[in-house]
């Protein structure tokens, strides 16, 4: 296990931080979900370290990290907003932290060219930080939690000011780090950036764990919420009349234009007679897709909390 | 100039090195800083004008020495009787002077040390209140100690770089003028004389570095805004001082010479730098009036006060910035 929590619990004074979480955080990219004050950024101060647990342990690959700073070779650490002295270059700022990692001399060059190049930062690197745009700051402050090779990585937003196209390729280079064996945690309250990247989450709210595992998994676990599967076809009344003789399907609602909400308590019955449906009345179908399988849908009606400009 | 890069390698491998576990940590903090702080073109002026108070000191170490090689010639001897007859002032001595130089040399760095406190108070005020508040203004304290970066590490490092500038406009100068001072008067064999000297000098800008690094981390650590620390340091050196001269002007000599004289910081440096070079006692172990360098020694103060007083806000200084620096590192607000 890459991260192990027990009874773990941070308060900071009257206020709960995290409340008697105990679970695992697995290989591969896991994503941190919760709504900001959830207790995200607790989690990943415990993870690094910086914070004491008020009650339980925490280790992290095998090592307990509170007070032990060796522990923190063997992670990487790219923290929410702007940590820069806004006069050093990005390459100076990345050859800074690599040397308080206790990397020097043939084997600092030599890492520093690959995580700038890796990070897509070789044109900009030898530029002040402080003319640096939102994403290139994001991808130095990525650089230097990279640039000793850690075992693992701690992303808090990482997506924060990036553009879609920055945003794209940084989860590129996420997956790609995942796939050379990096364990990556991140962190962030915009759902769909982490849906893209992994369907692993760990959702938390007001410091305790409200879900954990695959989103699908976790989705069939809410059997007092019904299935929505929306679908979009030329015919939806023709449909929807023999969808209804189904005793799963607890209710059906038409949406301009021709698209068909069903809302099921067994969505795999439905999924298998919508096949034969469909083959036996030649209906053209564009689209089937489970409506509340995202994990926006799925953090919705675990928590209660309202989608609000693509972040909760 | 600032298109988003939009294409990324993937090169990246696993590296199977060891790391140095952090022995080196407080010099690459050290270095970072003073590298940061250089990059300001008004800081690097003012270091240069430091040479100023180093030049004083070498011309007048210059002057003396040429003074201690002319002593006992003929044209010195015919110099003084031409003062003598024509300006009526017996300058007799002067042809001794060799006799003095301990006490002249010793009376000289202290006048320096006293010049050079005013440098320190600028060169503290613009190094130093950046130091611990511009990592609490940019929030970088998460991104240090997410590398194997201890408090103590992290305050030692800022430590030093405070100590470094500070050393830039005390001991460094000193220690040239006095190798200049060596070098003209004589080389190897002045320098073993001269060895006392030496060592109280950096004796004395060591302690001006432990203070004046402690009180400026203190401060800067209370606060993200590093103008405030400004206001405060200026605070801490300057209104005491005025309280002392205040108290000095009303009240006899004599009852300040206790814990009623300690008040300022640049004083009690100062006191403790006269007690370390012992110049008032060199002074009475010569026939030199005492009443000529009355202007270069200092008010009489016990030493052991002055002394105390100065580690009590070093310690007091050390102890707030740690306790900061550990309380704010461990924070809801740091993560």
């Amino acid at each position: 296990m890459v991260i192990e929590l027990n009874s773990l619990s941070k308060w900071y004074g009257e206020v709960i931080g995290l409340n008697n979480v105990t679970t695992t955080i697995g290989d591969g990219i896991t994503g941190l979900v919760g709504p900001n004050g959830a207790g995200k950024s607790t989690l990943m101060g415990l993870a690094m370290g910086q914070l004491r647990p008020s009650k339980g342990n925490i280790r992290v690959l095998g090592k307990a990290v509170w007070n032990n700073p060796a522990a923190l070779s063997d992670i990487g650490y790219c923290p929410e907003g702007d940590p820069f002295w806004p006069d050093l270059t990005g390459r100076q700022f990345v050859a800074f932290l690599a040397r308080a990692s206790g990397l020097y001399g043939a084997d600092l060059r030599k890492a520093l060219r690959e995580v700038i190049d890796l990070t897509g930062m070789t044109e900009n690197a030898d530029r002040a930080i402080k003319g640096y745009s939102k994403g290139m700051r994001q991808r130095i402050k990525i650089a230097q939690a990279l640039i000793h090779k850690p075992k693992l990585l701690i992303l808090d937003e990482p997506f924060t000011g990036t553009d879609p196209v920055g945003r794209h390729g940084l989860g590129n280079l996420f997956t790609d780090l995942a796939e050379r064996g990096i364990h990556i945690l991140i962190s962030s309250h915009v759902l769909h950036e982490v849906e893209a990247l992994t369907k692993q989450i760990l959702m938390i709210d007001h410091g305790r764990i409200v879900a954990q595992g695959h989103l699908t998994a976790v989705r069939k676990t809410m059997h007092n919420r019904p299935f929505a599967i929306r679908i979009r076809l030329d015919h939806p009344r023709r449909l929807a009349a023999r969808l209804a003789e189904m005793e799963a399907v607890t209710s059906l609602q038409m949406m301009p234009p021709n698209t068909l909400m069903v809302q099921t308590v067994s969505p795999d019955e439905v999924y298998d007679r919508l096949s034969d449906l469909i083959l036996d009345h030649g209906v053209a179908v564009q689209e089937i897709a489970a409506a509340d399988e995202s994990l926006e849908a799925i953090f919705g009606y675990l928590t209660g909390h309202r989608d609000r400009e693509g972040g909760l | 100039m600032n298109a988003e890069p939009t294409s990324m390698s993937h090169r990246y491998g696993r590296w199977d090195g060891t790391l140095s576990r952090g022995r080196w940590t407080w010099l690459v903090i050290v270095l970072i800083g003073i590298r940061l702080t250089l990059k300001t073109a008004r800081t690097r002026m003012l270091l240069v004008t430091v040479g100023l108070v180093m030049l004083l000191g070498c011309i007048v170490l210059y002057l003396l020495s040429l003074m201690e090689l002319l002593a006992g010639t003929q044209e010195a001897a015919s110099i003084t009787d031409f003062i003598r007859v024509f300006l009526g002032v017996d300058v007799s001595e002067v042809s001794r002077i060799g006799e003095f130089r301990e006490i002249l040399w010793r009376v000289l760095f202290l006048v320096l040390i006293k010049i050079e406190m005013f440098w320190v108070l600028v060169v503290v005020a613009r190094v130093g209140p950046g130091l611990i508040a511009g990592d609490l203004k940019h929030r970088a304290l998460p991104i240090y100690f997410a590398k194997p970066v201890t408090p103590l590490t992290y305050l030692a490092g800022k430590w030093l770089i405070v100590a470094a500038f500070i050393s830039t406009v005390t001991l460094i100068p000193n220690l040239l003028s006095l190798s200049f001072g060596i070098l003209v008067n004589g080389g190897l064999h002045t320098w073993g004389q001269e060895l006392d000297l030496a060592a109280d000098i950096i004796v004395s800008g060591l302690t001006v570095c432990l203070v004046g690094g402690a009180i400026v981390l203190a401060l800067s650590s209370t606060t993200s805004d590093h103008r405030y620390v400004t206001v405060g340091w200026l605070a801490v050196c300057l209104l005491p001082a005025i309280a002392q001269g205040i108290i000095n002007e009303n009240l006899p000599t004599d009852s300040t010479t206790g814990w009623l004289g300690c008040f300022s910081l640049r004083d009690n440096v100062v006191v403790v730098t006269d007690w370390l070079l012992s110049t008032r006692e060199a002074l009475e172990a010569t026939t030199l009036p005492a009443d000529a360098f009355s202007r270069a020694l200092v008010r009489p103060v016990h030493a052991l006060n002055a002394a105390v007083v100065l580690v009590l806000c070093a310690t007091a200084g050390l102890v707030v910035s740690y306790r900061r620096i550990v309380t704010f590192s461990r924070s809801a607000a740091n993560v």
